[in-house]
């Protein structure tokens, strides 16, 4: 599954979030790249997709979304603060079908080449680097596109508890 | 963040009195572990019973308190609930901790 194109805009969202955008069967939330923040999201999805999610995948997509948002604050918006003043994290998760497709879109700096998709188990005993192997280890199609000044990061996940793993 | 100690014997007991075990508190939860590490208990069960998430940056706080860990003393894990022992599980790292049982009702989810 590819990211749509997208026009060169700088104001508005980026069309890929638009085309995810249905509020009435998914989720929605703007936040900075902040822990505290970080935490009220992933709380109030918990609470969004609880009754849709058995809650082996509503763990998984919550652990998933937290080390996605961990990660922008630690690479993406270094010393919390981003190039742009006052941006924000957007992130849109919506159910297709049996999958909870999910879209985060920043502004902070670009991923390094080819990360997401080498991400590794850290090898030892490391107190960080976690994150991006246990997004690939839970998440499906996992793509990063970087477009004009924006990360766009796309992932599925299984809904129901036949997908639990 | 909130810990309860209690020393029964050589154990010292560390209960987790917080939901969440993720980025906003880990540094937190490391420095209040090395302060209760001051007491005595040549075993050290941190019982992770109420914690209902935790992420990598929660992981990366519990591996640092087991490399402070004094030579003689030992950390074990209890209590884990099925979002916290995916953490483990997937990060491999529940083969590098001693994990001596799941919380009660774990398969329920939460």
């Amino acid at each position: 599954m590819g990211l749509p194109v997208l026009k060169k805009d700088a104001t508005s969202p980026p069309p890929a979030f638009a085309a995810c955008a249905a509020p009435e069967q998914g989720f929605q939330r703007q936040l900075h790249p902040d822990p505290l923040e970080i935490r009220a999201a992933l709380v109030a999805l918990r609470a969004r997709f609880g009754p849709l999610c058995g809650p082996e995948n509503l763990g998984r997509l919550e652990l998933a979304m937290a080390e996605v948002l961990n990660n922008i604050v630690e690479h993406a918006a270094p010393d919390g603060g981003w190039p742009r003043q006052g941006a924000r994290i957007r992130l849109s998760v919506v159910v297709r079908g049996e999958s909870l497709c999910c879209l985060v879109c920043d502004e902070g700096e670009a991923a390094p080449e080819g990360c997401f998709e080498r991400a590794a188990l850290p090898a030892g005993l490391p107190e960080g680097g976690f994150g991006l192997y246990l997004l690939g280890t839970l998440a499906e199609r996992v793509r990063y596109r970087r477009v004009e000044h924006r990360n766009v990061l796309m992932f599925c996940l299984g809904r129901g508890e036949a997908r639990a793993a | 963040m909130k810990l309860e100690t209690r020393l029964e014997g050589e154990v010292l007991h560390v209960r987790v009195d917080e939901a969440r075990l993720d980025a906003a508190v880990a540094t937190a939860f490391k420095d209040e572990m090395r302060r209760v590490l001051g007491a005595s208990g040549r075993t050290v069960v941190l019982d992770l019973s109420r914690v209902d998430f935790m992420d990598s940056s929660g992981l990366g706080a519990t591996i640092a308190v087991l490399k402070s860990m004094p030579r003689g003393r030992s950390l074990e894990l209890d209590g884990l609930r099925p979002n916290v022992e995916r953490v483990f599980r997937l990060t491999r790292m529940d083969s590098v901790f001693r994990i001596r049982g799941m919380a009660p009702g774990s398969g329920e989810g939460a």
